[in-house]
């Protein structure tokens, strides 16, 4: 496995801006965001003579070989890097709305059964864990989701679910998502105690489903 | 006499080669993975007199991880013996839960991580199944498997 980039100490790690979810999303997109990265891609470029130039620099061949040694490192090194935050964050913050959603969705329908205080419960403490794993990779957290129309499909139904059998089909095909989520999520997180913690949401998740499936077939 | 260019072009060179991807920590995979079929092996072993679907789902676990030792290159080993009974399988089942959630910070291939996925969601809900069977809150945990 790679290793992972240095911690984001030396990039800041301001408190999440909850009035401003979108800078954080073009905070994963910024191509040259890269933690831990000490070779900053401007420095990498050799510097511009055009042919015949007698008033341009005249530049060294060690001044030349030092730019494209630099170039060549920049190439190899940054975009791996580069890459893997990305995906890394991208995933997450993914995660963490599904966790989100999943959470307040539950919520809506606390009074319906009593389980579903339970779950509530369950993804709120998902979402803590991968804000953590998000603040490892030096994303913020975005603003936590209100209303039901700030959901994903999955979960807004959930969320407006006014009966129990309706609720009830609503969360297994709601944990039935999450469950595939997470299978294909923990082996994509490069970061070994990402990995891990990802898997326990992923058994919990899975003990949802079960547990919701079982009240199905009773009912 | 060494000159200074020579100097530069071999610190150049120690750079790019330094600048590739960290070399992996050697890990043993058939070693972990055996350790996952033992650990399965005893699950399956636990639900012997168990009512359920609990026995069938763990030799099926027991089949992929027989399948991916011998894709690594490894002998299953004989299936050890244990305690059965729905406590001896729950407790079981929780083991092999942690085994596998520990194998995932130590397999990073993505083979070995989409295999243990899949133990883990069986596992899990196996675990559920049992709590539910012993009138025990069936998820007593937000992070089942996590370790102890």
């Amino acid at each position: 496995m790679a290793r992972r980039p240095d911690p984001p100490a030396a990039r800041g790690t301001a408190p999440p801006r909850q009035s401003d979810p979108p800078a954080a999303a073009r905070r994963i997109a910024a191509p040259g965001d890269v933690p831990g990265a000490r070779i900053a891609p401007g420095r990498a470029r050799a510097p511009r003579i055009a042919p015949g130039d007698a008033t341009a620099p005249r530049v060294s061949r060690r001044a030349a070989l030092r730019a494209g040694g630099a170039a060549l490192a920049a190439t190899l090194f940054v975009p791996s890097l580069a890459s893997a935050a990305t995906d890394e964050g991208g995933l997450l913050l993914g995660l963490w709305q599904r966790e989100m959603a999943a959470s307040l969705a539950y919520d809506r329908i606390a009074h319906l059964e009593p389980l579903y205080v339970t779950l509530r419960g369950h993804e709120a403490d998902h979402a803590a864990a991968i804000a953590t794993a998000l603040a490892a990779v030096g994303l913020g957290t975005p603003r936590e989701p209100k209303w039901a129309g700030e959901l994903d499909v999955s979960a807004e139904r959930l969320a407006r679910a006014t009966d129990t059998k309706t609720a009830l089909a609503h969360a297994v095909a709601l944990e039935e998502e999450l469950v595939a989520l997470y299978r294909n999520a923990v082996p994509a997180l490069p970061d070994a105690k990402i990995a891990m913690t990802a898997a326990t949401i992923l058994a919990s998740h899975s003990q949802h489903l079960l547990i919701l499936q079982r009240q199905t077939d009773r009912g | 006499m060494v000159t200074r260019r020579a100097l530069f072009g071999a610190g150049a060179l120690t750079l790019l080669a330094g600048c590739g991807r960290q070399e992996e920590p050697e890990v043993d995979t058939g070693k972990f993975l055996a350790e996952q079929l033992r650990a399965t092996q005893l699950v399956a072993a636990a639900y012997a007199g168990v009512a359920g679907q609990g026995r069938v789902n763990a030799a099926k676990r027991v089949d992929r991880l027989e399948a991916a030792l011998r894709d690594a290159g490894g002998t299953p080993g004989t299936a050890p013996s244990g305690p059965a009974g729905v406590e001896a399988a729950l407790a079981a089942e929780q083991a092999a839960l942690r085994a596998h959630v520990a194998a995932v910070g130590q397999l990073g291939a993505a083979p070995y991580r989409v295999l243990l996925t899949g133990l883990i969601a069986d596992a899990a809900a196996g675990e559920s199944a049992l709590l539910t069977t012993l009138k025990r809150p069936p998820a007593p945990s937000a992070f089942p498997g996590q370790p102890v």
